[in-house]
C-alpha cells in the first residue's frame, strides 16, 4: 500500500468534511425532487394513438433551412434534449435557426402489447414527418435522430430517402457486434421469445437494471457519492436530480417491437447486412443519397464509437461526415462544454447544405 | 425457562441473536483476526452478546450484555485515538480490510461449489438449521434430523406418476419446482462469477495501491482512495463480463427466470380461470381479437396522411407557380407599356425559372406546361 499516503488527521477532515454536506445539503436535494422536465415553450402540434408531435415556436427560424424533426430512442423520455435552461439541445438547435419539432412515442399500455416496428416507423414517424411536410408544402424534411431513434432515422431515410433531406444520426447504434459492445454481448444467450411471452409491454425498470449492470461500481455507488460530494453546489445539484429522474423515468416497451428490435437488430445485426425487415419492407442503408452527419462520443460506454461509425460504410452517399465529441452517451448532451458543440455543429453543416 | 421474568422485546432480540448468530457463523467463516470489516465486528458483537442467549440469559441481569458491547466500542474509539499518531495507520488497517475480504471471498466461493455439489440438502438444512436456532432449545437441535433431510424425500414425492384429479395441477407444479431447481443453480453459477469479479477487484486494488513507480500518484484522500476502487472493480467487471463464459452464465440465470416466471404466471392465470376471475390470457386472447381491426385500421391511416401530405405539397407548389407567373405577367405588361426592342421580346426571360429552350407542346393543366405556353404566347404576340 505504497501509495496510500492518508493521515488519519485528514482523513477525520474529510469524513467530517463530507458528513457536513450530507447534512446541510439532502434538505436541499428535496426542492429539485420533482423539477418540470422540459425548459423550451413547445405546441402539440399533432398526435396519433399515444404519439404527440410537438413544434417549438421561435423567433429566429432560417428560413433557407428545412424543418427539422428530432426522433429519440423508445428507452427513455425525449426530455433529455431539453433537460434544463443551459443545458438544452433544443434551445441550441433553435439558437441555430433551425425550425424544430420533437416526436415524443409517449406511453403504452398492456392493450398496446401488439405495437411493433412497423408502427413505429411506418406509422407513427411517417406521420409526423407527413404532418410537417403538409404544414410547410414541401416534401423533405431534416431528420435529427438520437441513439436508437438514430437508428430508427437510418431506418427511416432508407426507407422514404425522397422525404429526408439531411439525415442527423447522434450516438446511434448501427453495428451491434463490435468488439466493446457490452450491450450487446449480454444479451447474446438470452432467450427473447421467452423474454416476449413473459412481458407483453416490458417495464422501463427491467432495461434500466440492464443499463445498471453495464457500470455496476459507477452507476449504483460511485455517482450517489459523487452528488453528495457536490451538494453545496445547487446547480450541480439540480442537473443531477434532473438526470436522475430523465434515467428513471422510463417508458414501458411492447413486447413485441422490442422482441423484433432484439432479434433483428442486436441478435442477427442485419442492419449492416441489408437484412432488416420492417413491415415486410427490405431496410437498405444504401438507400441513404442524402448528406449525412454522425456524431457520437468519445467515451459512450453505452454505443461504442465502432458501432456509429460503421454507417459509413453502409451508406449510399457521398457527401458523409462523422465528428467526435468528448463525453459519454448522455454527457454529450448535457455537459457544459460538449453539450453547446452538438447544436453548433448540426447547424453549420446544415448551413452548408441549404 | 423462566419467560415471565423476561421482558417480551428481550425474550425475542436474545432468541433471535441465538437463531441468527449460527446462521452468519455459518455464512461468514473467519477470516483472521482483526476486525476491520462488517464481518470482524460481527464477530466481536456476538462473542460478548451471543452467548448470553445461549447460556440461561436469564441468570443474566437485563441489559448486561449490552453493557459489555458498548465497554468494547469504547476500547475500540480508544485504540483509534491512538491511532491518529500513527502516519501509517490507515495504510495498515486497509492492507488488513482486503486481506479480509479477499479471505471472505474465498470462504463465499468455497461454499457455492459446496452447495453446487448436493443444492437442496444444503438449502434445507441450512433453514432448518436456522429455525432450529430459533429455539431456546438450540444447542440440542437434532443434527441427524438435519442430516436426514436429503435430496430423496422430494425426488421420491417426485418420481411416481402423477394420477387422478389433480394431475394436471401436479405436473404444472413439479414443472415449476424444477425450474426453481434450475434457477437456483444458475443463480448460484451468476453468485459465483461475481464474486471472481470480487476478487480481481480486490487483487487489482492491492496491486494498485501497491504500486511505487512514477506513473503511480500518491493517494491522500478518501476520496482518492474510493475512485481507485471503483475503477479497479469497474475494470475487473468488465472484463470478466465480456467473456463467453459470463454471457452463458448470465443469459441461463435470465432465463431460468423468465422461465419461472412464466410458469407461475400460467399457474396463476389457471387458479384464477377456476375462480372465474379475469386473467392475463383471457385479456391477450380479447387484445388478439382486436389487433386484427387495428392493423386494417393502421393500413387505411397509413395510406391517408400520405396522399394528403402529397397533395397538400402540390397545391403549395401550384400556389406559387400561380404567383410567379403572375408576377411575371404583371412584369410582361409593365416591359410592353415601356416598347420594348424587337430582340428582347424574342428572347426567352432571363430571371424566373423558364430557362429552357421554348418548345410548343400542347397546353395541359401541369404547372410547368402551363409556364411553357404562356411564353409562347407571349413571344407570339411580341412577333
Amino acid at each position: 500500500m505504497a501509495r496510500i499516503k492518508i493521515r488519519p488527521v485528514d482523513l477525520n477532515k474529510e469524513v467530517a468534511e463530507f458528513e457536513r454536506k450530507l447534512a446541510r445539503g439532502l434538505d436541499g436535494v428535496a426542492q429539485f425532487q420533482d423539477a418540470p422536465p422540459g425548459a423550451t415553450a413547445r405546441t402539440p402540434i399533432f398526435r396519433l394513438e399515444q404519439t404527440t408531435l410537438y413544434h417549438y415556436p421561435s423567433t429566429r427560424v432560417d428560413a433557407a433551412l428545412a424543418p427539422t424533426l428530432i426522433v429519440y430512442a423508445l428507452v427513455n423520455r425525449p426530455y433529455m434534449a431539453d433537460l434544463q435552461e443551459g443545458r438544452s439541445l433544443v434551445a441550441g438547435l433553435l439558437a441555430q435557426g433551425l425550425d424544430l419539432y420533437l416526436l415524443d412515442w409517449g406511453d403504452i399500455d398492456a392493450s398496446d402489447r401488439h405495437l411493433s416496428l412497423d408502427d413505429y416507423l411506418n406509422r407513427y414517424l411517417r406521420a409526423s414527418i407527413e404532418h410537417i411536410c403538409a404544414k410547410h408544402g414541401i416534401s423533405r424534411i431534416n431528420l435529427i435522430g438520437i441513439c436508437q431513434g438514430g437508428t430508427f432515422s437510418a431506418c427511416y431515410a432508407a426507407l422514404y430517402p425522397e422525404q429526408v433531406k439531411n439525415l442527423i444520426t447522434t450516438v446511434t447504434p448501427i453495428d451491434f457486434h463490435t468488439e466493446h459492445d457490452m450491450l450487446s454481448h449480454l444479451l447474446k444467450h438470452l432467450d427473447l421469445q421467452l423474454l416476449a411471452d413473459n412481458f407483453g409491454i416490458l417495464s422501463g425498470d427491467v432495461l434500466n437494471s440492464l443499463f445498471l449492470a453495464l457500470k455496476p461500481f459507477r452507476l449504483t455507488q460511485q455517482k450517489y457519492v459523487e452528488m453528495a460530494r457536490n451538494l453545496d453546489n445547487r446547480e450541480a445539484t439540480a442537473l443531477f436530480m434532473r438526470m436522475e429522474k430523465w434515467i428513471f423515468d422510463s417508458p414501458a416497451l411492447a413486447g413485441r417491437a422490442l422482441l423484433e428490435f432484439a432479434e433483428q437488430f442486436y441478435r442477427r445485426n442485419a442492419l449492416i447486412s441489408d437484412g432488416v425487415e420492417i413491415g415486410g419492407r427490405k431496410v437498405e442503408l444504401k438507400n441513404i443519397m442524402m448528406p449525412v452527419l454522425n456524431i457520437f462520443a468519445r467515451e459512450d460506454h453505452l454505443v461504442p464509437r465502432a458501432s456509429s461509425q460503421a454507417l459509413a460504410r453502409v451508406v449510399g452517399t457521398h457527401d458523409y461526415t462523422e465528428v467526435v465529441l468528448p463525453g459519454g452517451h448522455i454527457g454529450m448532451y448535457v455537459s457544459s462544454q460538449a453539450g453547446q458543440r452538438v447544436p453548433v455543429t448540426i447547424g453549420e453543416w446544415l448551413r452548408a447544405r441549404c | 425457562m423462566p419467560k415471565d421474568r423476561q421482558p417480551f422485546h428481550e425474550e425475542f432480540l436474545h432468541t433471535w441473536m441465538a437463531g441468527l448468530a449460527p446462521f452468519f457463523t455459518d455464512s461468514l467463516r473467519p477470516a483472521g483476526e482483526t476486525s476491520s470489516t462488517a464481518y470482524g465486528w460481527w464477530r466481536e458483537f456476538a462473542k460478548y452478546l451471543v452467548p448470553g442467549a445461549f447460556n440461561a440469559h436469564a441468570q443474566r441481569p437485563p441489559g448486561a450484555d449490552f453493557l459489555q458491547f458498548s465497554r468494547l466500542l469504547g476500547d475500540y474509539a480508544e485504540q483509534y485515538r491512538k491511532s491518529m499518531r500513527d502516519t501509517d495507520a490507515v495504510a495498515q488497517g486497509l492492507r488488513l480490510m482486503v486481506a479480509e475480504l479477499r479471505a471472505t471471498v474465498e470462504v463465499l466461493l468455497e461454499q457455492l461449489e459446496m452447495q453446487e455439489r448436493n443444492a437442496l440438502p444444503d438449502l434445507l438444512q441450512s433453514w432448518q438449521k436456522m429455525l432450529w436456532g430459533l429455539r431456546a432449545e438450540a444447542k440440542t437441535a437434532p443434527s441427524a434430523a438435519a442430516a436426514a433431510w436429503t435430496a430423496e424425500p422430494l425426488d421420491y414425492l417426485f418420481v411416481g406418476p402423477a394420477l387422478g384429479l389433480t394431475r394436471e395441477w401436479e405436473l404444472r407444479l413439479r414443472e415449476l419446482y424444477r425450474k426453481l431447481i434450475a434457477q437456483r443453480k444458475a443463480s448460484r453459477a451468476l453468485s459465483r462469477q461475481l464474486l471472481l469479479v470480487m476478487k480481481d477487484a480486490l487483487e487489482r486494488f492491492s496491486t494498485e495501491a501497491a504500486r511505487e513507480d512514477q506513473d503511480a500518484a500518491e493517494i491522500t484522500t478518501v476520496q482518492q482512495l474510493y475512485d481507485l476502487w471503483v475503477d479497479c472493480a469497474e475494470a475487473a467487471y468488465k472484463e470478466i463480463v465480456m467473456t463467453d463464459t459470463y454471457t452463458q452464465v448470465f443469459g441461463n440465470y435470465l432465463n431460468a427466470a423468465l422461465a419461472i416466471r412464466k410458469d407461475g404466471l400460467a399457474l396463476l392465470d389457471q387458479v384464477l380461470g377456476a375462480l372465474e376471475l379475469p386473467n392475463r390470457s383471457e385479456l391477450n386472447g380479447l387484445l388478439a381479437k382486436l389487433e386484427a381491426p387495428r392493423q386494417i385500421a393502421a393500413a387505411a391511416d397509413q395510406q391517408q396522411p400520405r396522399d394528403d401530405a402529397r397533395l397538400s405539397a402540390r397545391i403549395h407548389a401550384l400556389e406559387a407557380e400561380i404567383a410567379r407567373l403572375g408576377a411575371e405577367m404583371q412584369d410582361g405588361r409593365h416591359k410592353r407599356t415601356a416598347a420594348p426592342t424587337k430582340s428582347a421580346a424574342r428572347k426567352p426571360p432571363v430571371n424566373g425559372s423558364v430557362k429552357k429552350p421554348v418548345r410548343k407542346k400542347k397546353a395541359t393543366s401541369g404547372g410547368q406546361r402551363l409556364e411553357f405556353d404562356i411564353a409562347a404566347i407571349t413571344a407570339e404576340r411580341q412577333r
